[in-house]
């Protein structure tokens, strides 16, 4: 164990680092108990310079109350105590084990102290082979999100994998495109794109040797985040292919709103229409209609200021007058629509909008300050938009701002 | 320097328990909304429960009640004055603490975030019973004793009073379904219940995890983290902060980019149990699913580490599993929880029933969830009720409670149907262990003082 003492000088008495057992277990790659007794002879050893935590188990020794014989009588307990405090813990519990913990160099009562080294000593499945329970499941083999072949010359895309994982998936044979070196090389961008919408990645392409014919085929998206806390950044993409995903992104919500024709009855007017107080019951299916439409055209603006920060093509930007519907409370908390003329830009080479005269159905409030209401039909022409197979997001694109 | 016998001994690996699984489609149109369609009310709901649970109420009442001369009356409304007789049909509560709708929206707008208060029953309170025909008042001191639910179906012996109310003097439900045969479970096989480990964008690990990821996973007393077949999480598993209250369209209502990098912290946690034992993960109050009831199966692709290994299941909330031949039949706790908010004022603190007991109740109800819809959330059923027992489980477990506790369902024919709850993690750090051989419970209690 000259190793395991040598890497817990370093790490505890040089750098002050708060090392557990797991790390070292997963450093030395020895069973979790071995590298338990390595810190527990190094801690015997260097009792003056370093702090030990023990994790203590046992049963409770005052039992829970009977209660028609069916309640719960035995109470086990998992406990962390300083190493100055196990007699006493001990003291309470029946049928008590104890083992070292962790070792630092200084007394920490921050519970995040161990929490992050914890984390730093890497997942637990990392060191699935090195436990003292062995695992009743089993990794299934190449599972990925499906997805569509964008070509057969597609390679797949680099993935982490974890080291247990990786062994496990050996010894039950199961072939996996990404546990093989050789399919790990990212490929050039050739202009093809994965289910996703992302590009392949930019190096050179490699021709594909596994046997799993989804997967060759097609690109694996996920990569294991980093850190639990830290969610995956994929760094594969550059800015011409995020001008086209949020192109593509725009033609899909567009087309998602097309063919509604409902909405046509509950667009805004051109013209703005002073504020009005209404009963705070605006029809649901206008106010959702126009949302909707709003939503649509704040999205239609954004791709055009994109499309037009991007500088991949030169277009002529010219502003037009659009008329919007928004949403605000009044001075008594209710809900107003009110239609409001903006200039927004849009590129000469994009087909002219069609006029969108909409509707708003306003009820008279019967109040002092609201004036006449007026209803006038509207019809949306479809942009002509045409549809395409739009590539998927992430699904945890799900929680983004809207 | 080790010994060779002494590494050796140390390096001992303990194998797992086995056990036997049902196959995951088994049980999971049990709960399942399939195409939903909210263009219905709920009268469909409540007619098709008096349906199924009539003919078992009828059938429990002919045997209580026959030998003492009572008969029935097929319509509520056809109750005779001065006749002793009994009546079949829905409880339901008129009661000004239970939650209104109207009031809600009359008074902030928005109904999203209904305020629960603490109970429906109070002063002024009046309790019905009604069937196809119509209702009557029940009254009586039993009515105001017993534990009676909204949208329960039950018989009620009595007389009608002169003021066309009804006394009643019994009560007679429709009584535990039959359990289904379990066969011989495997010697010291164990499943392990968590509920409520709340984590939130603040603290998605705790310390009290990760000793409890640990001892699942066998670092932490190997000899008996290896009886552990199934790991079952009850709900709460996330803590997503509250949105606050506006317009939809509100961008800071719908930021939800705080909870992706919790998404991914919680998957990463428990795949770490997932590599090690079947993890089987229920929905409940705070978690990104529906609100009603039944909560539909978190998207396993929130699950992406998780869902690489053989033994993890999304379920829904309630749910059924089979371990070992034992079915198994649980849910987050929002139905129990609304039970407990019909028990008296007065009974609550002197005599208040736990919330084993009232599972209990539920179950010799024959339905898990009577409340719903009418002071819990549900989903619009047209065809069926999901929440109606067919089978009696071995094992109900319900999740999210203030402290752990066993209670024992009891039939008259002899089957006996193992009761839990399950405490909340994140305040209790208490997890519940069943044994499936002898349906004895223990908890299992992380503690991290200060150090």
């Amino acid at each position: 164990m000259s190793a395991a003492a040598d890497m817990l000088r370093l790490w505890v008495l040089q750098e002050e680092q708060v090392v557990t057992y797991r790390r070292l277990s997963r450093e030395l790659k020895v069973h979790v108990n071995i590298a338990k007794q390595a810190m527990l002879e190094f801690y015997e050893a260097n009792r003056a310079s370093c702090f030990a935590t023990f994790l203590l188990t046992g049963t409770k020794r005052s039992g829970a109350e009977m209660n028609d014989g069916a309640s719960i009588t035995t109470e086990m307990v998992v406990k962390l105590v300083a190493a100055q405090e196990l007699a006493n813990a001990q003291q309470g519990l029946d049928a008590a084990d104890s083992h070292i913990y962790s070792l630092g160099c200084h007394a920490s009562s921050d519970k995040n102290v161990l929490v992050m080294a914890n984390i730093s000593a890497g997942p637990i499945r990392d060191i699935a082979e090195f436990n003292a329970v062995g695992s009743s499941v089993a990794k299934l083999p190449g599972l990925c999100i499906k997805h569509v072949a964008v070509s057969p010359t597609a390679p797949p895309r680099e993935t982490k994998i974890a080291t247990a994982a990786s062994v496990e998936s050996a010894e039950s044979g199961a072939e996996s495109s990404t546990d093989k070196p050789s399919t790990r090389t990212p490929a050039k961008a050739s202009g093809q794109k994965s289910f996703f919408g992302r590009s392949v990645s930019k190096s050179t392409p490699v021709k594909s040797e596994s046997g799993g014919t989804a997967e060759t085929a097609s690109t694996p998206v996920k990569e294991e985040p980093k850190s639990p806390a830290e969610p995956h950044i994929d760094s594969d993409l550059d800015m011409n292919d995020v001008e086209d995903v949020q192109l593509n992104t725009k033609r899909r919500v567009e087309d998602m709103f097309a063919d509604d024709d409902s909405l046509d009855d509950f667009a805004s007017g051109s013209e703005s229409l002073p504020k009005q107080e209404t009963q705070g019951t605006v029809a649901a299916a206008s106010r959702e209609a126009s949302d909707i439409e709003m939503s649509d055209k704040a999205d239609s603006q954004d791709m055009q200021l994109a499309d037009s920060q991007s500088g991949s093509s030169r277009r002529v930007h010219k502003r037009r007058k659009v008329s919007r519907v928004k949403h605000t409370k009044n001075k008594r908390g209710m809900l107003v629509t009110q239609t409001v003329e903006e200039w927004e830009s849009f590129s000469e080479s994009e087909p002219e909008p069609t006029s969108r005269v909409t509707a708003t159905k306003h009820q008279s409030a019967g109040e002092s300050d609201t004036s006449s209401s007026s209803l006038a039909n509207a019809s949306k022409k479809s942009i002509g938009k045409s549809k395409s197979a739009v590539p998927q997001r992430s699904i945890l694109s799900f929680f983004g701002k809207k | 320097m080790l010994s060779g016998s002494a590494s050796a001994a140390l390096s001992h690996v303990y194998a797992r328990a086995e056990a036997t699984f049902d196959d995951a489609a088994k049980h999971a149109k049990a709960f399942s909304t399939g195409r939903r369609n909210y263009v219905r009310q709920f009268n469909e709901l409540y007619y098709a429960r008096l349906n199924e649970l009539k003919p078992h109420v009828l059938e429990h009442a002919e045997k209580r009640w026959a030998a003492q001369n009572i008969k029935l009356t097929h319509k509520v409304l056809n109750v005779e004055p001065g006749e002793r007789t009994y009546i079949v049909g829905t409880v339901f509560i008129d009661s000004a603490a239970k939650p209104s709708t109207l009031t809600q929206v009359e008074s902030e707008h928005w109904i999203s975030d209904p305020r629960v208060p603490g109970g429906y029953r109070g002063d002024g309170e009046a309790v019905h019973l009604e069937d196809e025909s119509g209702r009557i008042r029940l009254v009586g001191g039993l009515v105001d004793r017993s534990v009676l639910v909204s949208g329960l179906v039950a018989a009620m012996a009595g007389m009608e009073t002169p003021s066309g109310c009804f006394e009643v003097v019994d009560v007679c439900y429709a009584g535990m379904p039959p359990l289904p045969p379990q066969p011989a479970p495997p010697p010291d096989a164990c499943v392990a219940f968590v509920s409520g480990l709340r984590a939130s964008p603040a603290s998605p690990v705790t310390l009290e995890m990760q000793l409890l990821a640990e001892f699942l996973t066998g670092a932490v007393a190997p000899p008996l983290a290896a009886q552990i077949v199934q790991v079952v999480v009850a709900g709460d598993i996330m803590c997503l902060p509250p949105p606050p209250l506006g317009h939809s369209e509100d961008a800071r209502a719908n930021d939800r980019s705080a909870a992706a990098p919790l998404v991914a912290a919680v998957d990463a946690y428990l795949a770490d149990i997932a590599a090690a034992v079947p993890l089987a993960l229920m929905p409940g109050a705070l978690d990104p699913t529906d609100s009603s009831l039944p909560q539909q199966p978190i998207n396993p692709g929130l699950f992406a580490q998780c869902r690489q290994y053989s033994g993890f299941r999304s379920l829904s909330n309630p749910a059924l599993l089979e371990v070992a031949g034992c079915l198994l039949l649980g849910s987050a706790g929002q139905n129990v929880d609304d039970i407990a908010r019909y028990v008296a004022p007065e009974d609550r603190d002197a005599h208040a029933p736990s919330p084993c007991e009232l599972a209990a109740l539920s179950l010799q109800w024959r339905h898990i969830a009577p409340s719903a819809p009418d002071t819990l959330w549900c989903y619009p059923f047209s065809d069926r009720d999901p929440f109606i027992l067919t089978h009696s489980p071995h094992v109900y477990f319900f999740g999210n409670q203030a402290r752990a506790d066993q209670a024992t369902a009891r039939a008259p024919g002899g089957q006996q149907t193992a009761v839990v709850a399950v405490p909340t993690f994140a305040l209790t750090h208490t997890i519940v262990l069943l044994n499936l051989r002898t349906m004895q419970c223990s908890t299992m209690q992380f503690a991290a003082p200060d150090l």
